[in-house]
């Protein structure tokens, strides 16, 4: 493949992101001297010195991101990708195909005005497994030539000879491929997954903050207004982010299509941002099957994908792959992409005594709360957070499963949300068990299994259980040797 | 399955009691500068802070004495060719298995409290994690690195074999 460089858009993106709060100074800094213009006068030394400064901070930034730009080369020999870079520092990153994981093109509404894609890069590799390991932006047919050349050669069918990126078609070799839809989901049914996926936790603390500060305001005097108006304020706006992400979700989830092509599954989804994951299955490490607890009481969930070396921004930590369906929906689907992943048979509950020592841990926190509001406030104020924190404590029993297969495990936990994820034995890394003088006396213990994926994914708890059940786990892990 | 499962030197409670000291000491005098502010700055404060504070230092100087005598009794590990196990803990009991195959990666550690000691500490990485067995003579952790570094090299040259054909 020749060598090629990022489309010259990405200049522009790379300055915007480095100063975008640069920019916008600059431009009140222009809009300031207009108000000054526009009233006949000249505008003053301190808005002229600030629009000297900023426009000479945007010029260095800019060109500095045009150099590197210019002096960075990408290219495909034989089986490994290479990126270099000869600017004062020179660097040669090179790659062997055959460690990429995932390849996902994405195109944001800035992108779609030029014709441009991100084409996302993942390595297999624990070290990286929190961030995209190369962003780099194209045309989109240079994109598509990158992808479908990656594709092709984890599939094991790329020839030696180079290939020239104006002689591919993209859409002619996606024709080729044909991927099988598996489903799709409409506009109702976005709809649906948002509403019922909204973070309930945050919902109620969201509820609770702006409740508490309309209280605050109304029942303090004018006086008091100028010291708690700033913790209001500060209060609100960490808010904002959960209504922006809660609110944004469907622009996110728009025109979701999931799709097979023989062993890599493609799950397409985004309004004004249009990702496109491309995941290959052989490396698939988990399934996540999570209900949102609002979802759990329509019987609702929806499924993750852990597969190695994703992870940057929070949705990328383990990408969607349906979006909120029944259950045997969702195990079907699961059979058509995964089927090693399938459930077949009812997990086990947490034994009864494992309620004492949850309740006992949930218990001592509630107390907690309710000795302190006792001594420093309103004692039935504790006690409202002590019947809470037991609730919790008992909705937390109940969630709790595990199921031992022969080849695979499932864990459920969660308090509010359920979450279910399913791992081979030879994806597991390493388990543990623990045990305090309570449980040790009733026999069970409560531990982890560790798999490689970003840290949102990498260490799973298992509820309390026999004390067998973690030494088969174990055991387990190591009669099934790791798969490559 | 019964395993052999060997404990440590007796060094390693030295250590242990020393580290706890240090940790505690800390502590308490992060209390006592709070304390001493709120004495001299005038600010009253209940009468149970005081017995809170008793309280604390009571418990101190209990785990300063016991928890050693504890986690020294508790802390086992056992390593051969299929596994590592690492037994450890005070009041709630942890066990930590790794299978051979998955660790990718040996190092030895020398804290300044191990190294007034002679002991060092055993680090295996697995791709889900450490796997830490500590307070171990050096001479012992050497030879556990060295076995574990050569059984993680014949089993990746098993693998690129196995690969090959």
């Amino acid at each position: 493949m020749p060598k090629v460089r990022c489309h010259f858009i990405s200049v522009i993106m790379s300055t915007f992101k480095a100063i975008w709060y640069i920019i916008a100074l600059f431009v009140f800094q222009i809009l300031d001297a207009l108000k000054d213009i526009k009233m006949q006068s000249i505008p003053s030394k301190s808005v002229l010195f600030g629009l000297v400064a900023f426009f000479a901070v945007i010029m260095i930034f800019f060109v500095f991101n045009l150099l590197r730009w210019w002096k960075t080369k990408i290219y495909i020999e034989s089986d490994t990708f290479i990126l270099e870079r000869n600017q004062l520092s020179q660097s040669k990153t090179t790659v062997k195909l055959s460690s990429i994981s995932t390849v996902n093109l994405q195109q944001n509404l800035f992108e779609k005005i030029f014709d441009v894609y991100t084409i996302q890069l993942d390595i297999n590799s624990s070290v990286t497994a929190n961030k995209t390991d190369f962003n780099l932006v194209f045309d989109d047919k240079t994109a598509f030539a990158f992808r479908d050349y990656i594709l092709s050669y984890l599939d094991g069918k790329t020839s030696n000879e180079d290939i020239e990126t104006e002689q591919i078609s993209a859409h002619s070799i996606r024709q080729k491929i044909k991927p099988e839809p598996i489903i799709s989901f409409s506009f109702k049914e976005v709809i649906r997954h948002c509403i019922l996926s909204f973070s309930f936790v945050g919902g109620i603390y969201a509820t609770g903050v702006v409740i508490a500060a309309i209280c605050a305001f109304f029942t303090s005097d004018k006086e008091m207004h100028r010291v708690i108006m700033p913790a209001i304020l500060s209060l609100l706006i960490a808010v904002v982010p959960f209504l922006y992400k809660s609110l944004t979700a469907f622009l996110l989830y728009h025109n979701f299509i999931l799709e097979k092509s023989g062993d890599k599954i493609m799950v397409s989804y985004g309004l004004f941002t249009r990702k496109q994951f491309t995941l290959p299955l052989d490396k698939t490490n988990a399934l996540v099957i999570k209900q949102p607890f609002q979802a759990r009481l329509f019987n609702l969930c929806y499924g993750e994908i852990i597969n190695v070396g994703m992870g940057d921004a929070a949705e990328n930590q383990a990408p969607i792959f349906c979006l909120l369906v029944k259950p045997d929906v969702l195990q079907s689907i699961i059979k058509q992409i995964a089927p090693q992943f399938i459930l077949e048979e009812k997990e086990e509950k947490s034994p009864k005594s494992a309620m004492l020592p949850i309740l006992i841990k949930w218990g001592l926190w509630g107390m907690a709360f309710l000795i302190g509001f006792s001594v420093f406030y309103k004692w039935w104020i504790g006690l409202i957070i002590l019947t809470v924190f037991l609730l919790c404590g008992i909705l937390s029993y109940g969630t709790k499963g595990l199921k031992l297969y022969e080849n695979k495990l499932s864990i459920t936990t969660g308090v509010f949300d359920k979450r279910t994820i399913t791992a081979s034995y030879s994806k597991l890394q390493n388990a543990s068990s623990k045990y305090g003088p309570i449980s040790r006396h009733l026999g069970i213990a409560h531990g982890t299994v560790s798999i490689l994926s970003s840290i949102a994914n990498q260490t799973n708890s298992i509820g309390y259980f026999p004390l067998e059940r973690f030494d088969k786990i174990s055991q387990q892990i190591i009669s099934h040797d790791s798969i490559k | 399955m019964n395993l052999e499962y060997k404990c440590l030197n007796k060094k390693a409670k030295s250590c242990m009691r020393l580290s706890s000291i240090i940790g505690n000491v800390i502590l308490l005098t992060i209390l006592g500068i709070i304390r001493a502010f709120c004495y001299f700055g005038d600010v009253l404060l209940p009468g149970w802070v005081d017995l809170i504070f008793a309280i604390i230092i009571l418990l101190c100087v209990l785990q300063i004495i016991f928890a050693p005598i504890i986690r020294y009794k508790r802390y086992k590990y056992y390593i051969d060719d299929e596994r590592l196990v690492v037994i450890e803990g005070l009041w709630f009991i942890t066990k930590t298995t790794a299978p051979i195959e998955r660790v990718h990666q040996i190092a030895i550690e020398r804290g300044p409290i191990d190294r007034m000691y002679g002991l060092s500490k055993v680090v295996a990485t697995t791709a889900g994690g450490n796997v830490d067995i500590k307070f171990l003579e050096n001479q012992i952790a050497e030879e556990i690195a060295e076995n574990l570094g050569i059984r993680i090299g014949t089993i990746v040259k098993e693998q690129r074999s196995d690969q090959n054909a």
